[in-house]
């Protein structure tokens, strides 16, 4: 107080008094007045009807607040594959057990702890044996999910919470101690208000008792809310980094083509304009399954060659398929996996890099045992915990040739099936399904005979439509793969180079690595 | 009618108590049939093939056999195989369907021991349309590497698969003539040959017979449904030294149904007559008893009865023919068998052609007394003689040409 009267002075002291004493007279008057005029009770009627409202809008934008809240929480990375998703089925249990009253968010070295023990627990899971989990992942990578983690959080309060922009975390904590300040004397600042002002002591208690219990409650989600977001958000880019699945350099978009797939010189010529990778189409089979007939007819016109006898396609050839737009993609054609143009090592390298498998299958064959094992192989070679196993139809074809042989009068209704040709044709699928483990749906009939074309169009673009998504996120990881392979080998590129050992090596070849 | 007196006298007395006898009082019947079958077990046609190639079809358009009766009789009888014995009482021919060959490490040894056991018939089954037929290849490789000289019957089936639309099968059946690819569509002329060259690559250097053949059933509306079945038969012949035509199939000329499905009952009780009468000590009241049973089955056969009335009409319109061949059988065998050793073997041969040739004409006479009841006409006894003294000729062939074959050694000892 005395500081204060040195620094105005008595005399601008009582000016400000003077000043502003009408100003403190007008409640008291009013009050007066309205006591005087028997409004006192209206008074205090509009006033509680007033508050009453105030509540109610206040809650309501509190649960919209919420909502949004509840909606802000990160998810796991569609295109991750099955261990990645075991892994963050870890972080989310940990998320659901914290709660802040044991990591106050006030608690900067807590908040270090937990987020150290958020990286060991996923480094622990992606190297399970390494006695020190934590150093499997180099300096940049450790900057990177920090810093990629805080500012996702914060693009995420800022989009959420109400003025958050303006919030710290000091100021959180500093709001939380002079709540408890308050709380510790709250019995003597109520009492000293309603000598006061015992209308405004009434209205004060209303607003403490409906109000108080709310808004405290929404801090508190707010503050859980935060904390479990910090865990999952740690949790998801230690996640992508120890997992393999983020690239240090995110200057390319990640759907861009791959360069260093493209061994295709056929459909490589237009490519450089794409943005996009296109899906990879892979079809596999016997010989003489329908393979070529079936890209014909994929394609509406005669695309690649076709005959009765079998090693027409010699190599694994590709071709570009764009339709309505709705899909890009390359489909591979492959020579018959039972005859001597088939190399499996070539067969499950492409296999890796497909993001959709179609496998061909006749309806009049019945010796499915040698294709099953094939096929037991390619599940086996794509069934890696590290990866997503591109998505697989079964396209069974030369269903005219199905009893009665002599019928084809398509369109078949197959569910249920009408007609005794409908009829054979549901029962190889069945037959096929069980031959192949496969479920049903995933079978699909389909005429491919010259002049009888038949569900191509139809059943069998609705069901590759269908795989699109999940096919989509096979895509992005083989290019986040891919990339990351490139990366691995500009970075060893650059690191040589700067230690001048390619230069003193290879002194004549500075060239060409110059222009890497 | 002359009532037959002397030796022969019994046995005519033993057939007439047999067929008097109901079914279930033949005893020691069939364990002695079951015996002699054992000894002399039918050959054996391995059909090899994979899954749905068309196997059952050919069975059924060999043997007439339903296809629901082809799928109740395959019994299971090596680790890998199972084995279907035709007609299943009598069985004058096996077929053994490998049902390992699906399998892909599928090791035809037991099978291939099954074979060298008893002549026998490597039929490989293919469809036309399957391009690449490895597994079949391998196995056929293993066996011919073990026997180079057997011969392999491929049939190529399904040659319709391989039709352009809406075609109908080339009538008349063109691949016996010289000219045949200019007469079938290029894409199954190119598959044929395909095909033919990679079975005529095997090794070894028995002969390698290929035959397309189409077996449909008559709702898939292609016509003939037994789409070169002939030139099967004639393969099979060629191939092999089975006899099978004979064991299975009437004359041609024969258009009858029911006597076309008695041949082979009839061909099966001849050489089971033939091998109990083969039997030196073995008691000779069985043959009449198998005679007997022939004459029930083809009874059931032409959907009649046999009964007291029809014994007593059918031997009584026989009389003396059938006196005639069983006396003079029953003499030279007895006196053949005096001696000692070398009787004991010309005995049994003579008392096995014997056997099996009058069972055989007795059946043919009861065929042609079965139709004509069916009919019901009566039939003259001199017609019943001379079929009966016809088919006792054809019969005396028939069992020595077929006992011959069974008594043949495996064409090679096998090399374990």
């Amino acid at each position: 107080m005395k500081d204060l009267i040195a620094q105005f002075g008595w005399p601008r002291l009582i000016a400000i008094v003077v000043a502003l004493a009408p100003l403190v007279v007008l409640p008291v008057l009013g009050t007066v007045w309205l006591w005087q005029a028997g409004g006192m009770l209206w008074w205090l009627l509009g006033v509680a009807l007033a508050a009453a409202s105030g509540l109610l809008l206040n809650k309501l934008a509190v649960m919209r607040e919420q909502r949004a809240l509840d909606r802000t929480i990160t998810e796991p990375g569609a295109h991750w594959p099955g261990d990645a998703e075991q892994c963050w089925r870890k972080v989310e249990a940990l998320a659901n057990d914290a709660t802040p009253a044991e990591w106050p968010l006030s608690d900067g070295a807590g908040l270090m702890r937990l987020a150290r023990k958020v990286l060991v627990m996923v480094a622990g899971h992606f190297h399970p044996r390494a006695s020190q989990p934590l150093l499997q992942m180099t300096l940049p990578h450790t900057l990177l999910i920090v810093e990629r983690a805080a500012r996702e959080l914060r693009e995420e309060v800022v989009g959420t919470i109400p003025f958050s922009h303006r919030l710290t975390l000091g100021t959180v904590a500093h709001a939380r101690t002079l709540q408890e300040l308050f709380r510790r004397h709250e019995g003597w600042i109520r009492a000293a208000r309603a000598v006061l002002s015992p209308q405004r002591a009434v209205v004060e208690e209303l607003r403490r008792a409906v109000f108080g219990e709310l808004l405290e409650h929404g801090s508190d989600r707010v503050q859980t809310w935060l904390l479990r977001e910090y865990i999952r958000k740690l949790g998801y880019h230690a996640i992508e980094l120890y997992g393999g699945l983020v690239q240090l350099d995110d200057q390319v978009p990640l759907e861009a083509p791959v360069p260093r797939l493209a061994g295709d010189e056929a459909a490589a010529d237009d490519r450089a304009a794409e943005a996009a990778e296109p899906l990879r189409i892979l079809l596999l089979g016997r010989a003489n399954a329908g393979k070529s007939s079936l890209i014909n007819a994929l394609f509406g016109e005669v695309t690649t060659a076709t005959d009765v006898l079998p090693d027409t396609t010699t190599g694994i050839l590709p071709f570009r398929l764009d339709r309505d737009g709705a899909l890009r993609a390359l489909v591979f054609d492959t020579p018959g996996f039972d005859g001597e143009r088939f190399d499996e090592r070539a067969l499950e390298g492409i296999a890796r890099e497909a993001d959709l498998l179609l496998w061909v299958s006749a309806a009049n064959r019945a010796d499915r045992a040698e294709e099953r094992v094939r096929l037991d192989r390619v599940r086996a070679s794509l069934a890696d915990p590290t990866r997503r196993a591109p998505p697989m139809l079964v396209v069974m074809t030369h269903i005219d040739q199905l009893r009665p042989m002599r019928e084809w009068d398509p369109p078949y209704v197959l569910d249920p099936p009408q007609g005794a040709k409908a009829g054979q044709i549901v029962a190889a699928m069945a037959r096929v399904a069980a031959d192949l483990d496969v479920p049903l749906a995933r079978v699909i009939p389909v005429c491919l005979a010259e002049g009888r074309t038949y569900n191509v169009d139809d059943a069998l673009w609705a069901a590759m439509l269908k795989e699109q998504p999940e096919a989509d996120r096979v895509r992005l990881l083989r290019c986040l793969r891919a990339r990351q392979r490139d990366e691995d080998w500009r970075l060893l590129w650059t690191q040589l180079r700067s230690a001048g050992r390619v230069l003193a090596s290879l002194p004549r070849a500075s060239g060409a690595t110059d222009s890497r | 009618m002359n009532e037959p007196s002397g030796r022969w006298s019994a046995l005519w007395r033993a057939l007439q108590k047999a067929l008097a006898q109901p079914e279930a009082e033949l005893e020691g019947l069939e364990p002695a049939v079951r015996a002699a079958a054992s000894r002399q077990p039918a050959p054996v046609i391995w059909l090899l093939g994979k899954a749905q190639s068309g196997k059952t079809s050919i069975v059924r358009a060999l043997t007439g056999s339903s296809r629901a009766a082809i799928g109740d009789g395959f019994q299971p009888c090596t680790r890998t195989a199972s084995r279907y014995d035709f007609p299943s009482d009598a069985p004058v021919v096996s077929f053994l369907d490998t049902r390992g060959l699906g399998e892909v490490d599928y090791d035809p040894d037991d099978d291939i021991a099954l074979c060298e056991s008893r002549a026998h018939l490597v039929m490989a089954v293919v469809k036309v349309t399957d391009t690449r037929p490895g597994v079949l290849l391998d196995v056929l490789r293993k066996v011919r590497g073990r026997h180079p000289q057997w011969p392999v019957l491929v049939v190529q089936t399904c040659l319709h698969e391989a039709y352009p639309q809406g075609m109908e099968h080339v009538v008349p059946y063109p691949f016996d003539h010289a000219d045949w690819m200019n007469r079938v569509p290029d894409a199954l002329r190119r598959l044929l040959l395909a095909q033919r060259g990679q079975f005529e690559a095997l090794p070894g250097f028995g002969a390698v017979h290929c035959v397309p053949v189409d077996f449909t059933l008559p709702e898939d509306g292609y016509a003939p449904v037994e789409y070169g079945l002939n030139s099967l038969w004639e393969a099979i012949e060629e191939t092999s030294s089975l006899g099978l035509q004979a064991r299975l199939r009437a004359d041609p000329e024969v258009s009858d149904l029911y006597s076309r499905a008695a041949h082979p009952h009839i061909v099966g009780y001849s050489l089971a007559a033939a091998a109990i009468g083969a039997v030196p000590v073995v008691d000779l009241a069985l043959v009449p008893a198998v005679q007997a049973r022939l004459l029930k089955v083809l009874a059931g056969i032409y959907r009649m009865r046999w009964n007291a009335r029809s014994s007593s009409e059918f031997l009584g319109l026989l009389g003396g023919g059938y006196a005639v061949g069983y006396g003079l059988r029953m003499a030279g065998r007895s006196v053949a068998k005096l001696v000692p050793v070398l009787g004991q073997t010309v005995g049994a041969v003579w008392g096995a052609s014997a056997s099996g040739a009058m069972t055989y004409a007795l059946g043919k006479a009861a065929c042609a007394y079965l139709a004509r009841r069916r009919e019901g006409q009566a039939i003259e006894a001199e017609t019943l003689r001379s079929i009966y003294r016809d088919a006792l000729k054809t019969g005396r062939r028939m069992v020595r040409e077929q006992r011959s074959i069974q008594r043949l050694p495996p064409p090679e000892a096998p090399d374990r």
